[in-house]
């Protein structure tokens, strides 16, 4: 392949848009031309700010601390086990076991072994301890920043120019009731209820704004123990276009659009 | 070199010794982009997550993978957050169409992209891409997002739109092309003059 031919693909290419056998012909050019290979860096660069382009998500408020925990967790714990060995098994022992000599050397051994093996069982027990109260840290750390984050919303909803709107319960959750806090120029509230049911495992609750009949995810939240729950809301749009909020039951992660029960609804209106 | 893209430099060193408050940071800056675009590709949350947990796994894991000379920190992360959910989005269609190539890892940029370490650069960059993608002709955008957001190559991307294969090309070209000219009219890509 020639210098011009590499530019005429290099966009396709960069882009992953070129077939495999044209894609390995640029990229075996380009590992060996200078020129070229500065032109794909370049040419990465428009792609990678393709990504800017998209409206920046809050991801759900307990990625983090699941991140978190996943870092806490060593890479060994998180490897196939190995097999055991089983068959040989019995007669590797049975060689530890005459290496280590007569019986009241082995028992002598054993008896020296014990403070080793409560040291190590010790030392796990507080690494585990340790991981525990690191996710815990990072899952409060969570809640107080979403709380920070509520109470500005909340404060500037109650604040001239701000408004509220009734939620209720539907059928499935007829002793449920809310208040979404916002203030309609901007695109986030604050979404407050009571009476939620609990759901069964590997469920969610999931907000969602109404536009037409545009379904917008409001994000993914879980109730209290006594049913009391509390989400912010990013809406894409300024949540005076937004005609209705509601809330369904999704599967754990939240889904694209509404496919569950919806347990609460409520017009959007000034109360 | 701007301030902030040596705090990035930092909390990768930070990262790269196993302290889980810097990986926390770089979360906090990067994670809504890196989800945004992993969610516009995949559209479902938990499958956007995973990418998301993915990527901050790698940097945790590979802090090396990441060279600062080559590029800033939330580029790099965006880069391998799109490889990432196009591999997802191509095993998905494994099933039906064989022989796709897996993305891999993004090779690194190249310093002049705008620093992301900064919130309102960020959100001013965006506001550019955007504008600069209104101004692309809608048939040259639509080859664009094909490619970029569903991970189509140009034989799937004449198929489905029923046009020449070179058409699907020309226009895939055309469109980055004039896409780089408004970005460097507005500072965002570095100029490629002294390339060509």
């Amino acid at each position: 392949m020639t210098c011009a031919e590499v530019e005429e693909l290099l966009e396709l290419y960069v882009i992953g848009a070129l077939a495999p056998e044209e894609g390995r012909g640029v990229r075996e050019h380009v590992a060996e031309c200078p020129d070229c290979h500065a032109l794909e860096l370049q040419t990465r660069e428009l792609v990678q700010v393709l990504g800017l382009g998209v409206e920046q998500v809050e991801p759900a408020f307990d990625l983090r601390a699941r991140i978190r925990a996943a870092i806490s967790t060593p890479a060994q714990a998180l490897a196939a086990p190995q097999p055991t060995p089983t068959a040989a098994g019995p007669s590797r022992w049975r060689s530890l076991l005459d290496w280590l000599g007569p019986q009241p050397v082995r028992m002598g051994a054993a008896f020296a072994v014990v403070p080793l093996l409560l040291s190590a069982w010790l030392v796990f027990q507080v690494m585990e301890l340790r991981t525990e109260v690191q996710t815990r840290d990072m899952a409060l750390q969570t809640s107080w920043q979403t709380s920070q984050a509520a109470a500005d919303i909340m404060g500037r909803a109650l604040a001239h120019g701000g408004a509220m709107a009734n939620v209720s319960g539907t059928e499935r959750a007829p002793g449920a009731w809310g208040m979404l806090y916002y203030t309609p120029a901007e695109q986030e509230g604050v979404l407050v209820v009571r009476g939620l049911p609990e759901l069964s495992e590997g469920h969610v609750y999931q907000c969602w704004l109404m536009n037409g009949e545009q379904r917008m995810n409001g994000g993914t939240f879980y109730r209290e123990s006594d049913g009391r729950a509390m989400v912010v809301i990013k809406s894409p749009m300024p949540i005076e276009r937004v005609d209705a909020v509601g809330v369904t039951e999704e599967p754990h992660g939240g889904s694209v659009e509404p496919r569950g029960e919806r347990y609460m609804w409520g017009r959007i209106s000034i109360v | 070199m701007h301030p902030r893209s040596e705090a990035d430099e930092a909390l990768v060193a930070r990262v790269a010794q196993n302290d889980p408050d810097a990986l926390d940071e770089v979360y906090g800056r990067y994670a809504r982009s890196v989800y945004g675009l992993a969610y516009r590709i995949l559209g479902e949350p938990a499958a956007a997550e995973d990418v998301v947990q993915d990527v901050f796994l790698k940097l945790w894991r590979q802090p090396g993978s990441y060279n600062a000379e080559r590029g800033s920190l939330g580029s790099w992360l965006l880069g391998v957050g799109h490889n990432r959910a196009i591999d997802v989005l191509r095993r998905r269609r494994s099933h039906q169409e064989q022989g796709l190539p897996e993305a891999g890892e993004p090779e690194l940029v190249q310093d002049g992209l705008v620093d992301m370490a900064d919130a309102a650069s960020v959100r001013e960059a965006s506001e550019a891409v955007r504008r600069a993608l209104m101004r692309i002709p809608p048939v040259q955008l639509r080859v664009i997002e094909m490619a970029f957001f569903e991970g189509k190559t140009h034989f799937e991307i004449s198929e489905e739109l029923g046009e020449p294969l070179g058409t699907a090309k020309t226009r895939i070209r055309l469109g980055m092309r004039k896409l780089r000219a408004l970005l460097e009219a507005e500072g965002i890509v570095t100029q490629l003059n002294d390339l060509r």
